[in-house]
């Protein structure tokens, strides 16, 4: 037992120690760079004011860099070296709960029927499953499809035919959430394909008081469509096997995915409900809840399969809504955060990092802006290149950096995809000046309060079976 | 000319050291060598009957003549699998024949199938899976690797289990063995003291033999939320408390409570709701939860509690004599790091102790019908 405690002591030491062994070279790399050209003593530096005004936030970005870079390094180690926490994957006999399990679908005629059908085959109590699919505004069959089930299984699926209101699926959630009646409700996308024994798996960690949401791994099923795809698996990969489970073993701030996952009503009742003028209700949910004292928890073997998008457009509006929609979260709980009483220090560091993750990207273009130009005006330091050429490479991905997506290949023991590895940069790219140049319209243009939302819709063309197969 | 051809030599020479390290992804990404989607479906993880049904199945598939054989005629019936494995299916009442070599147990280096009772000699190693039509009785020492019972199982004293075991009927674990991986029951599942496990099953668990109920609590006072200590809200039908939260005994909650510290629960309290602590967590005698339970750190529930919920410790936990854990209909879960059950107490449904448990004898205080119990508040 004592040999075992030490085991874990040193397990749980030694993602910090070597995250303090690389700050600590990485500083002193720094330092040694930067004073390659020692000015003399008793001579000032004659910096004129407007070299003074860039050097100053360039050091600042370079600063939160590699806060960040750090960060991801010990998610990193401890994923490979640290104890993992999967505390509720035991409960698999229970009393289960009565849960409402949603689907928004607004024009999903190829994939409705798909998950309908995977949900009424799940492993559940009879009479304690609810589904609830939202025919949200649909132009297709998508209604008539629902109709049919709701028919066929008649108080299973009870369908909600959502004719007019506001775009979008917080819209949507909202007002069909005034027809749950259970406490725990549970949200898949119209493309996902539910497995067997997932929705206790989903439910399982609700017996904790404490849990307001629950988030299970998306795994892409269309991995072999092309060259896109397979870069979008690689980067998922990276998100959820080691981002999104070294926060749930930190106990820091794993994130509500909007789908393959569910809240408590209660919960998010008592902060607010989904608010529907974001375009991420996802995680201003999981803000607004972890202020509430609620926390969300991350079931790494809860997984699910999705269909990523296939082509740049698609991804491209993708990431810009995702970007938007956070950085929405990070004006609406940011400064909140950090005074909330309801939440621990760690808490409040990781939440206000993880807010912060899209900013990075124009923070990042910014820092290079600033370090090109200081070098044209002579102030040449050819440290702080070297550390932003470092940190930025590493830095890239939002919630998969390079590392933590070869990591996560090698947890997930898929060995010849992460040849593509370096290939990935190129979607980190797209990403970057994407994501920048949505946060730069969001700065320049806001939203005026209480306008719509502009809603786009991933396009999902094909249906999956349970085997897996197109 | 030469100049020219000179630079374009050592600028394609340039580009392709470069993109020498791109060499893997280009070839991947043109060959496409892994563009299966991940496979997500572990039915081994969900359901501890797994590998007895997979070996049922297969038994069925590939020894199903032979045993129709030994069932009709009575005769033991010996064979070899296409991997060479022996196999040897046994009549009714049976017992199989021992190698015993120089060194080491006697043992018998087949598959083992019974088409009735079947009757497992002591101090023997049986290195592969054994089946039986009926009940299963293995001698005392003995070490099997995995067992499917379609009647009752019993395991004779200090007996191991190596993988699984699965009983249709009921399972007994005499003192001292150890069922490492999965033991599961259809009907129900005893272990005495000094058992050793992992992963448990069956509607109902019994550790050692069980204790009689604890006299009921007296009226209880309530516990309001005036009355909690460092209360940071009161809302969504939860305590949310900051610190550390000591509830006296004798006290009804009706409400969730989530303490950031350290949770002791003073005797013959009822919980009407659940509790989580990010620290230890300490029930005292007598205390009924209705709900759940998780505790952050270590678990210690104290003689003769009753809780209706799961119950998680995210560490080790310790489980006194005469408690009971969910229901006949109502059945839950126990997991903790590393456990310690005392006799006397009882599960209904699945106990998880992944760094292992253990069956500890019950004191004699335990009983009720020795003497007085003490509570700790």
């Amino acid at each position: 037992m004592a040999q075992e405690r030490f085991a874990s002591h040193l397990r749980t030491w030694l993602a910090p120690v070597g995250v303090i062994l690389l700050v600590g070279g990485l500083l002193a790399a720094a330092v040694a760079l930067s004073s390659a050209a020692p000015i003399p003593l008793g001579q000032h530096s004659p910096r004129p004011w407007y070299v003074l005004a860039m050097l100053i936030p360039l050091y600042a970005i370079l600063l939160l860099v590699c806060v960040y870079l750090l960060r991801h390094y010990w998610f990193t180690l401890n994923r490979l070296h640290g104890t993992q926490r999967h505390p509720y994957l035991d409960i698999d006999t229970a009393d289960w709960p009565e849960v409402t399990v949603l689907v928004p679908a607004h024009d999903e005629e190829p994939v409705i029927a798909a998950i309908l059908s995977a949900l009424l085959e799940v492993d559940y109590p009879p009479g304690r499953l609810h589904i609830l699919p939202i025919d949200d505004r649909s132009r297709d069959r998508t209604g008539e499809i629902i109709d049919g089930f709701a028919a066929r299984h008649p108080g299973i699926v009870v369908p909600f035919h959502r004719k007019k209101g506001e775009p979008g699926k917080a819209a949507a959630l909202r007002d069909a959430m005034k027809l749950v009646t259970t406490d725990i409700a549970l949200v898949f996308d119209a493309d996902y394909m539910p497995g067997h024994g997932l929705i206790k798996q989903l439910v399982a960690p609700f017996f904790d008081p404490e849990v307001g949401a629950v988030m299970g791994r998306v795994v892409p099923h269309n991995v072999g469509q092309n060259l896109l795809t397979r870069l979008l698996d690689l980067e998922r990969t990276g998100g959820y096997q080691v981002d999104q489970q070294a926060r749930m073993n930190l106990k820091l701030v794993p994130q509500y995915g909007g789908t393959v996952g569910g809240v408590r009503c209660r919960a998010l009742e008592s902060v607010g409900g989904w608010r529907v003028d974001t375009l991420a209700e996802d995680t201003d949910a999981t803000f607004r809840l972890l202020r509430g004292g609620w926390k969300t928890v991350y079931q790494n073997r809860s997984e699910c399969y999705e269909q990523v998008p296939s082509t740049w457009p698609q991804r491209m509006r993708q990431v810009r809504r995702w970007a938007r929609g956070h950085n929405e979260a990070l004006w609406a709980h940011a400064g909140h955060l950090l005074v909330g009483p309801r939440t621990c220090f760690r808490e409040k560091l990781d939440g206000w990092l993880l807010l912060n993750v899209y900013v990075m990207s124009p923070v990042l273009l910014l820092g290079w802006l600033l370090a090109m130009t200081l070098w044209y005006l002579g102030e040449t330091r050819p440290g702080l290149i070297v550390i932003l050429l470092v940190t930025s490479y590493s830095a890239l991905g939002n919630f998969a950096i390079f590392f933590e997506v070869s990591a996560a290949s090698y947890l997930d023991g898929s060995r010849a995809r992460v040849r593509l590895l370096p290939l990935i940069m190129l979607g980190f790219l797209v990403g970057l000046f994407a994501i920048s140049h949505e946060t730069l319209l969001q700065i320049l243009l806001p939203r005026r309060p209480g306008a719509r939302v502009r809603w786009h819709k991933t396009e999902h063309p094909h249906t999956i079976n349970h085997e897996g197969d197109e | 000319m030469t100049l020219i051809l000179a630079v374009v030599g050592c600028l394609v020479l340039f580009l392709g050291w470069a993109a020498l390290p791109l060499l893997p992804s280009l070839i991947e990404a043109r060959r496409r060598t892994d563009i299966k989607p991940l496979r997500v479906v572990r039915a081994s993880d969900v359901d501890i009957r797994h590998f007895a049904t997979a070996f049922q199945a297969w038994v069925e598939d590939h020894l199903g003549k032979p045993l129709a054989a030994s069932r009709a005629g009575g005769g033991p019936v010996e064979g070899r699998l296409d991997d060479g494995t022996p196999y040897l299916a046994l009549p009714d009442g049976a017992t199989p024949a021992l190698v015993t070599l120089p060194t080491g147990p006697a043992s018998c280096g087949a598959v083992i199938l019974g088409s009735g009772d079947l009757n497992l000699p002591p101090r023997a190693l049986f290195p592969h899976e054994t089946y039986a039509d009926g009940s299963v009785e293995v001698g005392e020492q003995s070490v099997c690797r995995a067992i499917l019972a379609g009647g009752d199982l019993r395991l004779g004293r200090g007996c191991w289990s190596l993988r699984w075991l699965h009983a249709r009927s009921t399972l007994l674990a005499r003192e001292s063995c150890a069922l490492h991986g999965r033991a599961s029951a259809d009907v129900s599942m005893r272990l005495e003291e000094g058992c050793r496990f992992e992963r448990l099953h069956a509607p109902t668990v019994a550790f050692g033999m069980p204790v009689p109920p604890t006299p009921a609590a007296p009226a209880l006072e309530p516990y309001k939320a005036k009355d909690v200590p460092n209360l940071v809200e009161d809302a969504a039908g939860r305590w949310l408390v900051r610190q550390r939260l000591e509830i006296p005994a004798h006290r009804l909650v009706t409400s969730d409570v989530v303490v950031t510290g350290e949770l002791r629960v003073g005797a013959g309290t009822r919980i009407v709701g659940s509790l989580k602590s990010h620290g230890d967590l300490t029930l005292a005698e007598g205390v009924v939860v209705d709900g759940s339970i998780v505790a952050g750190r270590d678990l210690s529930v104290g003689r003769g509690c009753d809780i209706r919920g799961p119950v998680v410790a995210e560490r080790d936990g310790r489980i006194e004599a005469g408690t009971q854990l969910g229901s006949a209909d109502r059945p839950t879960t126990l997991s903790a790091r590393c456990l310690e059950v005392e006799a006397g107490s009882v599960v209904h449904g699945t106990v998880w102790a992944h760094g292992g448990g253990l069956v500890l004898p019950r004191p004699r205080a335990a009983d009720p019908a020795t003497g007085p119990v003490k509570g700790s508040n």
